[in-house]
């Protein structure tokens, strides 16, 4: 499938459509931004059933809005917004409920979840390690072809924070492949 | 050893793993039967909204002239004041030679002055 470009003003129409009743209207977002969705939610969760439950929600939540869709200025910036929302309330459920021994079983884990087809094992393991929000920066950055900036908006932290988390996570990603800094 | 331009090229290189191709039948399948909330709608409110804007603006500026004139009244003299009189003083007639004309120094100052004395 390929990846749409980035456009406010064609998702608005969107979202004013889904807001109309029209059918469709859902299922073109849906072409238009679940691969990126998938993507964003793969680097938060390292798992693929996860992130796909997750973009399932997302759209959900969207269909649920009924007329408010039309309100939304900056389609994509929710969307995302929506995701790691999802996200961070998976993680919390998980970490209400998770026993030591969960947490051995997936530290000890091989890197089966890894979100990403890298040629790498090192690499991959490298950027499995990764803190989520340090991740979530590559991911989006390298993969999805996000700015600095947008990667900002749609995770709610400056543009500034977005690059110096990007630059933490290639500092921190070299040291665990043992190469100087 | 690798450097942090081959590890951006790896990461570039990568990609993610492909989305399951029954999900997006599933997500559409599930949204016909969401509930939606409803709120009001937007754009079919747009008259409604303006409307209520105009009469926001027509409630504002009859309260600053009703506002106004509670002020401007407590600051007006009342007008009843006997030294708002024309002349601004009164022959008080009493007596045979004993007559009284009050003067006003202001609103509420009255003078009397018994013309006798003047005599």
């Amino acid at each position: 499938m390929n990846v749409e470009p980035l456009d406010d003003g064609r998702d608005r129409v969107l979202l004013e459509r889904l807001a109309a009743g029209q059918p469709g209207a859902l299922a073109e977002l849906y072409d238009i931004h679940a691969d990126r969705l998938f993507g964003h939610a793969l680097a938060l969760t390292q798992n693929r059933a996860d992130a796909e439950d997750l973009v399932q929600a997302t759209f959900l939540k969207i269909a649920a809005l009924g007329t408010v869709a039309s309100g939304i200025r900056h389609p994509a910036r929710y969307l995302h917004q929506a995701i790691r929302g999802a996200a961070i309330d998976l993680s919390r459920r998980r970490a209400t409920r998770r026993d030591a021994a969960a947490d051995l079983a997936a530290a000890m884990a091989p890197s089966s979840g890894a979100a990403l087809e890298i040629v790498s094992l090192d690499v991959r393991q490298a950027l499995a390690g990764l803190p989520a929000e340090q991740r979530e920066v590559v991911v989006l950055h390298l993969v999805e072809g996000f700015s600095f900036r947008e990667i900002g908006r749609a995770t709610g932290v400056a543009t500034f924070t977005a690059a110096s988390r990007y630059r933490l996570a290639l500092a921190r990603m070299r040291r665990a492949l043992g190469s100087s800094p | 050893m690798m450097t942090n331009e081959e590890l951006v090229r790896e990461l570039r290189r990568a990609r993610r793993r492909a989305i399951s191709a029954d999900l997006r039948d599933r997500v559409l399948a599930a949204a016909e039967s969401v509930p939606t909330v409803g709120l009001p709608d937007l754009r079919t409110s747009g008259p409604a909204r303006f409307v209520s804007f105009r009469f926001a603006v027509v409630a504002v500026a009859l309260a600053a002239v009703v506002s106004a004139g509670l002020w401007n009244v407590r600051q007006t003299p009342p007008v009843a004041s006997p030294g708002a009189l024309a002349d601004r003083h009164t022959k008080i007639t009493g007596p045979p030679g004993d007559d009284v004309v009050v003067f006003w120094l202001d609103d509420e100052t009255p003078v009397l002055v018994s013309l006798a004395d003047k005599r």
